[in-house]
């Protein structure tokens, strides 16, 4: 039999080269498929820990230092860093490098919840006035344009806390920024009650956003609606903690049935059901 | 070839503390075990940068990423140089020419460097927990006293201990699969840059799973599940979320992600033995 080299080579291609690698492709593709329910189930677990791809992207614009607080582990002191830039940025009222700055805290590290919160706070409330002050400032802009910008800012700061949702799910404080947003900038009464009434249900919500809930029913003309609310929350208030304000939130409930003319049993008594 | 001797965990438990005993000895374990200590007890200098989260987060953070850069690259530069290649003067060729199986051979490495790692875990871990202990203030240490897994400002010592943990199981799998890198590499160059490489695509690998369930096109796709099924996730171990074991994060998912590690490091160690019994050396 003539010998080939060009088969020659192929076989001992095919040995050394393409079956050993096919062979541990396979056998890895395998395991990773057979591994794969196990790896779902942990990662559901903690999937809101880590940025997505996109957010990944913008934090490899800041080189090496991004990649190792990911890779590394220091994301706390990289996202620290971060948020140091974006508060020189701030001071400086620099628009466009506080934006980057925010993102790029926001890539690093979302889990602190004071990066989400000031971070809106600087989009919504501090880059509205920057931008009216870079056309003239209040005097020179036309009230719609003023109106229109703050509108824009207000936006895109619950556009930045919605994102913090991914990380932290249904976080009062997130809940109550948004409601402040809609309610100070947007003028969206029923938008903020909604946010109030969503964060006050959370375990860990504080107090107050159960009463603004109460009070923006109030403003809304849905007086009943909100003497049932607080109806049902004065029972669960702790009577030794002040946050909790129950005196106060009875003596709302008192002043509703006085205005809505409530009947006398229909009027909330205090320890019957 | 001494394959036809059968399979002995003797042999394996003398070439694992032969191992043992070289890699604490080498270079790469003091210095690497210095600079984790100096970075964890520098960070406490750096209390006043921990804007985002409690001190003690902080501080379990940034010990968290000195053992993670830290012991990856002990890892990687203690396994890769015991298949061969060019280091360690050919010292492969001596042990290999005594009555011994190559399985033999791999395992022992694997369990030498997989313990020198796990000693290197347990020194950052307890200093960790050492330095989180003297950082905090002593009501939190009198809550500790009665339950265990209070937290520190969202940190708990259990959770320290878990995440220290979970981070030998993940350096257990790094090293099988230097193993399985060192078994075809013809240089130690070689073999360093592609694990170097290898572990930065596991800590990425999660953005493959992401493309494969919601790439656009199937090239895409087709390239994020091949990715995402032949690399583990590093990212699962997690980089400072285990710290908060017992105050948020559930001791079960930690368990099932040591299964998951424990898993696929026999999977990489059988390709690691393998691909060495077919090496020509």
């Amino acid at each position: 039999m003539p010998h080939d080299p060009t088969v020659t080579l192929l076989l001992v291609l095919w040995s050394r080269m393409v079956r050993p690698a096919a062979v541990v492709g396979i056998t890895l593709v395998a395991a990773g498929w057979a591994l794969r329910p196990l790896e779902v189930a942990a990662w559901k677990a903690q999937e809101g820990w880590w940025p997505k791809e996109g957010a990944l992207g913008v934090a490899g614009a800041i080189g090496q230092g991004g990649a190792f607080a990911q890779l590394g582990g220091f994301r706390s002191l990289a996202a620290d860093l971060l948020w140091l830039q974006a508060n020189a940025c701030w001071e400086r009222r620099d628009l466009a490098g506080t934006k980057a700055a925010l993102v790029l805290v926001e890539a690093v590290d979302p889990r602190p919840m004071v990066f989400w919160l000031n971070g809106a706070r600087m989009i919504g409330y501090d880059m509205a006035v920057w931008r009216i002050e870079a056309q003239g400032g209040e005097e020179a802009v036309p009230a719609a344009v003023r109106r229109r910008l703050e509108v824009e800012q207000a936006l895109a700061a619950a556009a930045h806390l919605e994102r913090a949702f991914v990380h932290h799910p249904d976080h009062p404080l997130l809940h109550i920024e948004i409601a402040n947003l809609q309610l100070q900038r947007l003028g969206d009464l029923s938008a903020a009650a909604e946010h109030y009434r969503r964060a006050a249900v959370q375990p860990e919500a504080p107090f107050y956003a159960a009463r603004i809930y109460a009070e923006l029913l109030r403003r809304l003309g849905r007086e009943r609606e909100a003497h049932d609310w607080l109806v049902a929350l004065h029972p669960t208030l702790p009577p030794g903690n002040p946050y909790a304000m129950a005196d106060t939130v009875l003596a709302r409930i008192r002043e509703m049935e006085a205005r809505l003319d409530l009947p006398p049993s229909s009027r909330y008594a205090p320890g019957r059901d | 070839m001494n394959d036809s001797l059968p399979f002995s965990l003797g042999r394996v438990g003398v070439l694992a503390g032969n191992a043992f005993r070289e890699a604490v000895r080498h270079h790469v374990f003091r210095f690497m075990t210095l600079f984790a200590v100096a970075l964890i007890l520098g960070c406490l200098g750096l209390g006043e940068l921990n804007f985002g989260e409690s001190e003690a987060k902080f501080i379990a953070d940034f010990g968290q990423g000195a053992l993670v850069l830290f012991g990856s690259i002990l890892t990687i530069g203690t396994a890769v140089q015991w298949l061969g290649g060019d280091g360690e003067p050919r010292a492969v060729l001596t042990v290999l020419a005594k009555p011994l199986r190559r399985s033999e051979y791999v395992c022992g490495r694997f369990l030498g460097t997989w313990m020198v790692v796990l000693v290197f875990c347990a020194l950052v871990t307890a200093l960790l927990v050492g330095v989180l202990w003297t950082r905090t203030p002593a009501a939190s240490v009198e809550a500790m006293h009665e339950a265990p897994l209070v937290g520190l400002g969202g940190v708990s010592l259990a959770g320290v201990a878990v995440a220290g943990a979970l981070q030998a199981v993940k350096f257990g799998l790094l090293t099988a699969m230097v193993l399985l890198i060192a078994s075809f590499a013809q240089t130690n160059l070689f073999a360093l840059s592609v694990s170097a490489l290898v572990l930065v695509i596991c800590h990425l690998q999660y953005l493959a799973r992401d493309s494969w369930q919601a790439g656009q096109g199937w090239i895409e796709r087709l390239g994020g599940s091949l990715v995402g099924l032949v690399f583990p996730n590093f990212q699962l171990f997690g980089g400072g979320e285990w710290l908060e074991v017992g105050v948020g994060v559930s001791l079960v998912a930690a368990g099932r992600v040591a299964a998951y590690g424990l898993a696929y490091t026999a999977v990489f160690l059988v390709l690691a033995v393998w691909s060495f019994r077919r090496r020509e050396i």
